[in-house]
């Protein structure tokens, strides 16, 4: 098998897979992203999956949907996926939308997700 | 139209994050508050995915405003949609019609300072947000 393309910037670190997501969450971004974590993990095998949320500055609760899609999928293959350094604006946003982001795992580093799988 | 203001056209979904791009570089130029852009933008960007799940086209205008000292961004989101039949009925928290997420009404407005909104069943929907900061 070879080693699929990643034009999306994953990155393993031990046994975990680190998404660094960037801008904002449309459909093609995690349809694109969706594919690229699912042919990783059938390739890699990490034993988790961090999704680094810096770099998203705004979500609404399509876009979490969009997200929970993607983490339920990860998890069918038996990747369970930590959300990590969710920016105030987007934590504040989802609260006052009145989102569900029960199914979420989130942690306040990328440090503190990685002692997460420890 | 002056610089402070933009009118842009949504079509498809990718159309949602050019708004939303443009309301945050808007919410720059005037200097409002990091924490006040990112509601702003979150409410533009849930109201305009409206457009695309109800509307399939529609316009959103964004215009820097001022009150007193305080700067503050006015969006106007307007389509010719199937417009809302009940509107008291959307507004109320946790309800959709079509089984989905619903219009997301409710948290659109406590996103913002400002919440006016008008429909005709059958003709369109405008909804306008005010947000200061």
């Amino acid at each position: 098998m070879s080693e699929p393309e990643t034009p999306i910037d994953l990155q393993q670190v031990g046994n975990i897979l680190l998404v660094p997501l960037q801008g904002l969450v449309h459909d093609e971004l995690m349809n694109d992203l969706c594919n690229e974590v699912l042919a990783y993990l059938q390739y890699k095998r990490p034993e988790g999956v961090i999704l680094n949320m810096a770099g998203i500055e705004v979500l609404d609760r399509h876009d979490l949907e969009r997200l929970k899609t993607m983490v339920e999928s990860v998890a069918l293959m038996g990747a369970p996926v930590v959300l990590a350094e969710v920016r105030p604006g987007v934590a504040a946003g989802l609260t006052m939308l009145d989102a569900d982001y029960s199914w979420v795992i989130a942690k306040r580093t990328v440090e503190l997700a990685m002692a997460h799988f420890q | 139209m002056s610089a402070r203001e933009k009118r842009l056209r949504i079509i498809r979904s990718s159309d949602i994050h050019v708004v939303v791009m443009a309301v945050q570089e808007m919410a720059k130029q005037i200097g409002m508050n990091t924490g006040a852009s990112a509601a702003l933008s979150t409410a533009v960007s849930e109201l305009s995915t409206n457009i695309i799940k109800y509307a399939k086209s529609g316009i959103v205008t964004t215009r820097a405003v001022r009150n007193r000292d305080q700067p503050g961004i006015e969006v106007l989101v307007q389509n010719h949609g199937p417009g809302i039949e009940d509107i008291e009925l959307a507004m109320i928290d946790n309800v959709s019609t079509s089984g989905t997420l619903g219009l997301g009404l409710p948290g659109a407005k406590r996103l913002v300072d400002e919440f006016e909104i008008s429909s005709q069943t059958g003709k369109r929907t405008r909804v306008r947000v005010v947000k200061w900061g």
